[in-house]
């Protein structure tokens, strides 16, 4: 069975309440190890986003199911702890910061929208070619 | 004050542009995203600056994207009177992961007022021209 699939079935039954202990922890493991954006919700759950998301309500909560979660979110912290100390300079890990004339911005939504508009800004813009077009054949 | 040193941009010409050794820190506007908040843009790293300078600085960080562009299997770039106004440069991918350098300078009376932003991610440049079309 693909991986992906096993997941994400293992997800929906972890959302149903009805996964086991050694299930739970595998599968967060495997959250803790993977960037597919599938899995945002749950790692939103497991408090892995450092932004809000739309987050489903656990039918049944498993209180033994956070304790592996907090465990798997120290190893993820860990391991950045020591990637950034390999690299020397501060390297920030799933999350956004702006600095604004030399003030530092925390304020998440603040920082993404700023991201998205700039994204928006290049990318939503006609490019070259097209505005040579453009004004090439206007009447 | 800027961070970010891990990702593939450091074999750029314009890496001292982000690192903010060409325009002092206090003078940009400085916006860096890595990980899961981007995965919306399948993109997996966002860094950029924001600044307004003079003709001197704006040639020379100019000068420093149109390097990259050279080097670049792809790229778009725009002149206007002999200035570098607009550049769209893809350096080699690192690994599968694509990258992106995107300049834009717009004139201000005497200054120039220059945006550049660093991206990498699985998000092919068709795929980011079409998130935002209809923004």
């Amino acid at each position: 069975m693909d991986v992906k699939i096993k997941y994400m079935d293992l997800m929906q039954r972890y959302f149903e309440g009805e996964t086991s202990p050694a299930e739970e922890k595998d599968l967060a493991v495997y959250v803790a190890s993977s960037d597919d954006p599938a899995f945002d919700e749950l790692r939103g759950t497991l408090g892995f986003l450092s932004i809000g998301r739309e987050i489903k309500k656990r039918k049944i909560r498993n209180v033994r199911f956070y304790s592996i979660a907090a465990a798997a979110c120290a190893v993820v912290v860990l391991c950045i702890g020591l990637s950034a100390k390999v690299d020397r300079a501060p390297v920030l890990k799933d999350g956004c910061i702006g600095y604004y004339y030399g003030e530092k911005i925390e304020n998440t939504a603040l920082v993404m929208n700023s991201i998205d508009a700039s994204l928006a800004d290049f990318f939503g813009a006609e490019t070259p070619a097209q505005t040579n077009l453009t004004e090439m054949f206007k009447r | 004050m800027v961070g970010g040193a891990a990702h593939a941009q450091r074999d750029l010409e314009s890496y001292p542009v982000f690192q903010g050794k060409v325009v002092p820190g206090k003078e940009m506007v400085v916006s860096e995203a890595n990980g899961f908040v981007l995965s919306d843009y399948k993109l997996s790293y966002y860094r950029s600056v924001s600044f307004t300078v003079g003709p001197d600085t704006f040639s020379k960080v100019a000068a420093m994207v149109e390097i990259d562009a050279v080097n670049a299997p792809f790229k778009e770039t725009e002149k206007v009177g002999g200035m570098l106004t607009y550049a769209l440069v893809q350096p080699k991918s690192a690994g599968k992961k694509n990258r992106y350098l995107c300049y834009q300078a717009r004139k201000e009376e005497d200054k120039w007022k220059v945006t550049l932003m660093y991206l990498e991610g699985s998000a092919t440049l068709d795929e980011l021209r079409k998130m935002f079309d209809n923004q």
